[in-house]
């Protein structure tokens, strides 16, 4: 079999076949000698986890990574794991950024210890490009004018730093665009104070299309809620920007059907609260003759310790009492 | 993506998962379904795993290895029942065992119990994302 009918039976097309021909140095390479390394290389790359199409996006984009011996593709496994990821991590990592098998590791080494440097401790940037491996590919310089864009706007160093290391994405959006989403959010009724404020809760709004949290304010709105209470909610817990309509719409159900609409504009934070452990809680106090009501909300959300010293149950015993999940998708309130 | 659906997540909502994390766009099946039945260890009932799933759309391009590293992590330190905390706060299943010690021990550092931090942790799960 030639290496065209190799490559072709393991799933590549003929215009494939040509660009890994082609690609630097398999080019220089004879055609026995690449055979042997598709087949060797390819089997290796099964066998460590890989599917099929994934082999076959990482080499048309990284076609030399069939001119590497398996010494080098496990050296290059075992530096990264020395480093701190796991092998599941870097195979994952390189599934969608390939080129971190022809990064030598000196340049991936350089590149945390420059994040280092700025600011990040070694543990941030290992997450960072868990979540965003891409990151290896942005220029130091890049994202430390980033850096310095992010201060200029209004936020600490300290504060670039978490989102970034909770949204490393930020570093691959223009500062044109980050600027533009702060503006749409004043256009909203957000002052810019407020605006960053948010963004440091919540660093995926820079992620988030306005359009999208135009249909989370809409939907909120359809909830029964005037505009200004859905904005006054999102500044205290910008979250609800994150959130999907889908959990929005069972909380705020919830809270309807126990006659507590306001709570959602009173005390945002509190939405957040399980409303599996809610309704324990609610139904807990009616069983005692306890009513609750907006005069008397916060039972509902006291701290579990102080819940368990007053009445001798924990959240598990309180919530197989009620068997809450099935009695809420019963009643309907839950999906 | 099928799965998504299958979980009762709208054409709408998966529009917006995709707008914030758009690599979960290339995870198999395999990849989702598990994610899937860690929820589902943990008790989470259909309709927690569809709000956690598409409020935090991270969550599914964790690997599996993580998510039981952190669960343990959690686990050890007390914080029970998990559905619960994280029906409460998505958002935990995107953060480092690390920082969770990291702040835990910083507390401890300022006088603060462990028992008194965990307690102020899982009745207030805003304070997760100070981490």
């Amino acid at each position: 079999m030639k290496l065209k009918e190799l490559l072709i039976s393991l799933g590549y097309t003929e215009e494939d076949y040509e660009i890994i021909r082609n690609a630097f140095p398999m080019s220089t390479l004879k055609e026995e000698t690449l055979y042997k390394n598709v087949k060797r290389n390819y089997d290796f790359l099964i066998s460590l986890g890989y599917s099929k199409e994934e082999i076959i996006k990482m080499t048309k984009n990284s076609p030399q990574i069939y001119a590497y011996s398996v010494e080098n593709i496990k050296q290059k496994l075992e530096d990264m794991i020395s480093l701190g990821y796991s092998k599941e991590e870097v195979i994952k990592m390189t599934k969608s950024v390939h080129h971190i098998y022809s990064n030598s590791i000196e340049n991936i080494k350089q590149k945390l210890e420059d994040m280092i440097l700025l600011g990040y401790s070694k543990e941030e940037v290992i997450k960072m490009t868990k979540i965003l491996p891409q990151i290896y590919g942005i220029s130091i310089e890049n994202i430390k004018q980033k850096l310095e864009d992010m201060i200029l706007l209004g936020y600490s160093k300290e504060e670039v730093i978490k989102m970034t290391k909770n949204k490393p994405a930020i570093y691959s959006y223009s500062i044109e665009n980050i600027k533009q989403k702060l503006e749409d959010m004043i256009a909203l009724g957000y002052s810019k104070e407020e605006a960053i404020q948010m963004t440091k809760s919540l660093p995926s709004i820079y992620s988030i299309s306005i359009e999208n949290i135009k249909q989370k304010l809409e939907h909120i709105v359809l909830l029964g809620y005037s505009k200004e209470e859905a904005i006054q909610m999102t500044k205290s817990l910008p979250q609800i920007y994150g959130y999907s309509i889908e959990n929005i719409k069972q909380k705020i159900d919830f809270y309807d059907s126990i006659n507590m609409h306001d709570l959602a504009v009173i005390h945002p934070k509190l939405l957040m609260q399980s409303t599996a452990l809610s309704y324990a809680r609610y139904m807990f106090y009616k069983e005692k003759g306890i009513d609750i009501n907006m005069d008397n909300y916060i039972k509902l959300f006291m701290n579990s310790k102080k819940f368990e010293k007053q009445y001798g149950l924990t959240k598990e015993e309180l919530l197989k009492k009620n068997d809450n999940n099935k009695t809420l998708e019963e009643r309907g309130i839950a999906k | 993506m099928i799965e998504l659906y299958n979980l009762g997540i709208s054409e709408e909502t998966i529009k917006n998962m995709l707008e914030v994390e758009p690599s979960i766009k290339e995870l198999s099946k395999k990849e989702i379904k598990e994610k899937i039945v860690l929820l589902q260890e943990l008790n989470c009932s259909n309709n927690q795993i569809l709000c956690i799933i598409s409020s935090n759309p991270q969550y599914l391009n964790k690997t599996k290895n993580e998510i039981i590293e952190l669960i343990k992590t959690l686990s050890d330190y007390g914080f029970t029942p998990l559905n619960i905390l994280f029906d409460s706060n998505p958002y935990i299943l995107n953060l480092e065992p690390s920082e969770i010690n990291n702040y835990i021990e910083n507390r401890k550092n300022n006088g603060e119990s462990l028992e008194d931090i965990i307690d102020d942790l899982d009745s207030n799960p805003y304070l997760f994302s100070e981490m």
